[in-house]
C-alpha cells in the first residue's frame, strides 16, 4: 500500500511547474518580442527611406498628371482662344465623374492618373473657368494599369484658372508676332512714342529712328526660322527734358518728378506706367523707363548722339507674348449683342450720358439729315462702308461686330471697338472728332480723356490701308505673300502656311481686297496721313500710307502677326494712346471698349491629400 | 536722291528678311488731304451689304502633325485613368491603406497579459485566502 502523504506543497508544486512552463513561454515571447522589436528597429531606416523613395516618386507623379491635365486643356484654349472645347471636356466633372481623364506612365518611376473633378464659372464673369484637377501617382507594381491594394499612391488636387484676359499687346504702341524691324528711316523720319514689340527678334538696320519707349523681342521657336529673340541696333532716345520740349497733345506725358513723384514713391508707382522716362530702372523691384528688353535681359540705353551705352538691369530674358485671335467671330457677336455700357459715372463723378446704352454704329444720312443705326442689336451680318465728317462723324459705341468687311474713312466719335469677321479697309484718314490731349495735370488730364473719343478697329483677317485699286507689285503686294510672309507653328504643332494676300477667299476676292468692289472704294479712298485709333489684325496690317504727303500719324496702336506698310512720305509718327493700358489700382484701363483678350493659366493652389503603402 | 538710295537699300534688306517693315516709294505722286467738303461727298457713298458667299476669312489649313495618338488608344487609358481616380478617392474616404501596427498591439497584449499573471502570482503569495475552498480542508480533515 503505497501512503500518499498530504503534502499542503504537492498543489504548490504543481502550481510552480505549470508557472514555470509559463514563464518560459513568457520569457521565449520576451526573447521573440525583443528580436522582432530589435530587427524592426534596425531595419526601421531602409523601411522609411524606401516609403520616402516611393513618396518623392509619386508626389514627381502627380505632378506631371497635373502638368498633362494642364496642358491638355490649354493647347485648345490656347489655340482657339475659346472655352467651347474646354465646356465639352469638363461640363459636369466630379469627384465620382472625373472628366478629360488621363493615364500616363514614366519609365522606372511610375504612373499617374489625372481628370478633373470640379469645373466651374464665376458668377458674372464669363472670361473665367476655375477648374480643380485631381492627381493620383502610384507604383503600378504588376503594370496592369490599375490602382490595386498595396501600391504606394499619392493624391494631389490642383486648382487652376483658366482666363480670357486683357491682352498685353495693347500696352504697345507697335506689337508684331512676327520678326520686327525698322529699316532705313532716320532720326527724324521715325519717331515712336510708346513701346514697341516684337515675338521674335527686332532689328533697326539701315538707319536709326527715334523710339522715345521700350523695345521688346522675344526668342519664338515657332517662326520659321526660330527667333533667337534678340535686339539690333540701338534708335536714338530723347532724353526726358527734350521729350518734354517737344511733347503735342497725342504724345503720351514725358516724367517729370515734380509732377509724376520720385521714384519709389506711391505717387511714381501710379504714373510710371503712362509717361515716357528715358532712363530705364529697376524700381521697387519693377522695370521702369525705356528699355532694350530681349533674350540677354533688361538694359538701359543712352543714345543721344553717335553711339550708344548700355547698362544691363537684368537678366532675365522675355517671354513671347500670346496675341489674341478673332478667328472665332461668334463669340464676339454674342459681345456685341449682350453688351449694355456698364459705367454709371465718369471718375470725376459726372454721369455717363451713355449709361445703359447697347452697342451700336450710326452714321449720318445726307438725304435725310439724321443718323441711321446700322447695326441691329450691335451686329451687322455683312458688311459696311462708313464715311464720317467732322460735322457729323460715324458714331461708335461700344464693342460692334460686322461679320465681313468694314470700310472706314473720315471722322469717327464714341467710344468703342468695330470687329469685322473678314478685313478691316481704311481709305482715307481716320481721326476722331474729340481725340485726347494727353498734356496737363496727370488726373485731370485724365479726368478730361477718359470722355474722349477712343475706337478699336479689329479685323478677323486683315487691316488694309490705302486704295486697294492702286495696290501692284511690289508696293505693297510682295510684302503680302510668300517668300516675305512665312509660315509658322501653331502651338499644337500645326503649320500655319504663310500669309498671301494674293489668294482668292470664299468671297471670290483677293484676302487683301474687299467684298465691296475695287472702284466703289476707289470712288471715295484718298490718301492716309492720320489714323487714330487701335488697329489689331488677326493676318497682316499693312497697305500704303502717307499717300496724301507729309507724312503719316498713328495714334494708337498697330497690331498684327504680319506687318506690310508702305510709307509714301516721312515722317512717320506712332504715338501710344495710354488710356487703354489698366491702372494698378483698379486693374481696368480708364476706358474699356472691349478688346480682344488673351488667354491665361494662373495655377492657384496645390493640395496634397496624402500618400499610402 | 537720299531717299531714293534709303528706299532702295530698304527694298533689298526686305527681300532678305523674313518680318515686316516700312519702306519709302520714291515714286509717290501725293494725293491731297481730304477736305470737309470732300467727305461730305463720300458720304453719299455709304452703303451697307449681306455677306458675300457664307465664307468667313481663310483660316490656316491644318497640317497633320505627328503629335496625335492613336483614339483608341487614348479611349482606353482616359477610362483606366477614370477608374484608378475614382478608386484613390474611394480608399482614401475608407481611410488609410497604410499597415496597421499589428506589432505593436499584439506586444502590448502580451506584456499586458504578463503583467496580469505577475500580480496574480504575487497575489497568491502575499495575500492570504480569506476563504480557502472547503473541498480542500474537508479531504485533509477526513486523512
Amino acid at each position: 500500500m503505497t501512503l500518499r502523504q498530504f503534502s499542503p506543497n504537492k498543489n504548490r508544486r504543481k502550481k510552480d511547474r505549470g508557472f514555470a512552463l509559463i514563464a518560459a513561454f513568457s520569457v521565449l515571447m520576451l526573447l521573440s518580442f525583443a528580436t522582432g522589436s530589435y530587427l524592426d528597429s534596425a531595419t526601421q531606416t531602409n523601411r522609411i527611406a524606401r516609403r520616402q523613395t516611393a513618396d518623392v516618386r509619386t508626389t514627381g507623379l502627380c505632378e506631371a498628371g497635373v502638368q498633362s491635365t494642364l496642358r491638355s486643356l490649354w493647347r485648345p484654349f490656347r489655340a482657339n482662344q475659346s472655352f467651347t472645347s474646354m465646356d465639352t471636356a469638363c461640363a459636369g466633372a466630379s469627384i465620382n465623374a472625373p472628366k478629360s481623364t488621363d493615364l500616363g506612365n514614366i519609365a522606372d518611376v511610375g504612373k499617374f492618373s489625372s481628370g478633373v473633378i470640379s469645373y466651374s464659372t464665376p458668377a458674372g464673369n464669363s472670361y473665367v473657368r476655375n477648374v480643380t484637377i485631381r492627381s493620383v501617382g502610384w507604383i503600378d507594381t504588376d503594370n496592369d494599369n490599375a490602382l490595386d491594394a498595396g501600391e504606394a499612391r499619392k493624391i494631389v488636387d490642383v486648382q487652376a484658372r483658366y482666363e480670357l484676359a486683357r491682352s498685353a499687346v495693347f500696352d504697345y504702341t507697335y506689337f508684331v508676332n512676327n520678326y520686327g524691324w525698322m529699316s532705313g528711316f532716320g532720326q527724324n523720319d521715325l519717331v515712336v512714342n510708346g513701346d514697341m514689340r516684337a515675338n521674335g527678334n527686332f532689328d533697326f538696320t539701315g538707319g536709326d529712328p527715334t523710339v522715345n519707349g521700350s523695345v521688346v523681342a522675344s526668342a519664338n521657336d515657332k517662326l520659321i526660322p526660330a527667333a533667337a529673340g534678340v535686339i539690333t541696333g540701338s534708335p536714338f532716345k530723347q532724353d526726358d527734358a527734350t521729350y518734354r520740349s517737344k511733347a503735342s497733345a497725342e504724345t503720351r506725358p514725358g516724367y517729370e518728378s515734380s509732377v509724376h513723384g520720385a521714384p519709389g514713391t506711391a505717387d511714381y508707382d501710379t504714373w510710371r506706367d503712362f509717361v515716357f522716362q528715358s532712363t530705364g530702372s529697376l524700381t521697387n523691384g519693377r522695370v521702369s523707363g525705356a528699355v532694350k528688353f530681349d533674350v540677354s535681359g533688361t538694359k538701359s540705353w543712352v543714345r543721344t548722339g553717335a553711339n550708344a551705352t548700355h547698362t544691363t538691369l537684368d537678366t532675365n530674358p522675355s517671354q513671347e507674348l500670346i496675341m489674341p485671335d478673332l478667328q472665332n467671330i461668334a463669340s464676339y457677336q454674342t459681345l456685341s449683342t449682350t453688351y449694355t455700357n456698364p459705367k454709371a459715372t465718369y471718375a470725376d463723378g459726372t454721369a455717363n450720358p451713355n449709361f445703359g446704352q447697347p452697342a451700336y454704329i450710326e452714321v449720318w444720312n445726307s438725304t435725310t439729315s439724321t443718323y441711321d443705326r446700322i447695326t441691329t442689336n450691335g451686329v451687322l451680318t455683312g458688311s459696311a462702308m462708313i464715311v464720317g465728317t467732322a460735322a457729323n462723324p460715324v458714331r461708335v459705341h461700344g464693342p460692334v461686330t460686322i461679320t465681313q468687311d468694314i470700310v472706314v474713312k473720315g471722322y469717327v466719335q464714341g467710344q468703342g471697338t468695330i470687329y469685322a469677321g473678314r478685313n478691316v479697309h481704311v481709305v482715307g484718314s481716320w481721326q476722331y472728332k474729340n481725340p485726347p490731349d494727353f498734356r496737363g495735370a496727370p488726373q485731370a488730364t485724365e479726368n478730361a480723356n477718359e470722355k474722349k473719343d477712343l475706337v478699336a478697329l479689329c479685323a478677323a483677317g486683315s487691316v488694309i490701308m490705302g486704295n486697294p485699286k492702286t495696290f501692284s507689285n511690289p508696293y505693297p503686294l510682295y510684302y503680302m505673300k510668300p517668300p516675305f510672309t512665312k509660315a509658322r507653328y501653331a502651338d499644337d504643332g500645326t503649320l500655319i502656311p504663310a500669309y498671301d494676300g494674293t489668294q482668292v477667299d470664299g468671297t471670290g476676292r483677293m484676302r487683301y481686297q474687299s467684298v465691296f468692289a475695287d472702284s466703289a472704294i476707289d470712288a471715295i479712298a484718298s490718301g492716309i496721313n492720320r489714323v487714330d485709333g487701335i488697329l489689331y489684325s488677326n493676318f497682316v496690317g499693312g497697305g500704303n500710307i502717307g499717300t496724301a504727303g507729309g507724312g503719316v500719324t498713328f495714334n494708337g496702336t498697330l497690331i498684327s502677326k504680319d506687318e506690310a506698310l508702305v510709307t509714301y512720305s516721312l515722317p512717320l509718327k506712332m504715338n501710344y494712346d495710354n488710356r487703354i493700358r489698366e491702372r494698378q489700382l483698379t486693374n481696368q484701363p480708364i476706358i474699356d471698349i472691349k478688346l480682344p483678350r488673351s488667354p491665361v493659366l494662373l495655377r492657384s493652389t496645390w493640395q496634397d491629400r496624402g500618400f499610402s503603402w | 536722291m537720299n531717299k531714293i538710295v534709303i528706299g532702295i537699300v530698304a527694298v533689298l534688306a526686305v527681300g532678305q528678311s523674313f518680318g515686316a517693315g516700312e519702306i519709302i516709294d520714291p515714286k509717290f505722286k501725293p494725293v491731297p488731304e481730304v477736305t470737309e467738303e470732300r467727305l461730305k461727298k463720300d458720304q453719299l457713298h455709304q452703303v451697307t451689304m449681306g455677306e458675300v458667299s457664307n465664307s468667313k476669312p481663310a483660316a490656316p489649313a491644318p497640317v497633320a502633325n505627328q503629335m496625335g495618338s492613336d483614339r483608341g488608344q487614348a479611349n482606353v487609358a482616359a477610362a483606366s485613368s477614370a477608374r484608378v481616380l475614382v478608386t484613390a478617392t474611394q480608399e482614401q474616404k475608407k481611410g488609410t491603406t497604410e499597415s496597421r501596427p499589428w506589432f505593436s498591439i499584439a506586444f502590448s497584449i502580451a506584456s499586458f497579459g504578463l503583467l496580469a499573471f505577475g500580480a496574480k502570482n504575487w497575489a497568491d503569495k502575499k495575500i492570504p485566502n480569506p476563504a480557502p475552498k472547503r473541498g480542500v480542508k474537508a479531504k485533509a480533515k477526513a486523512k
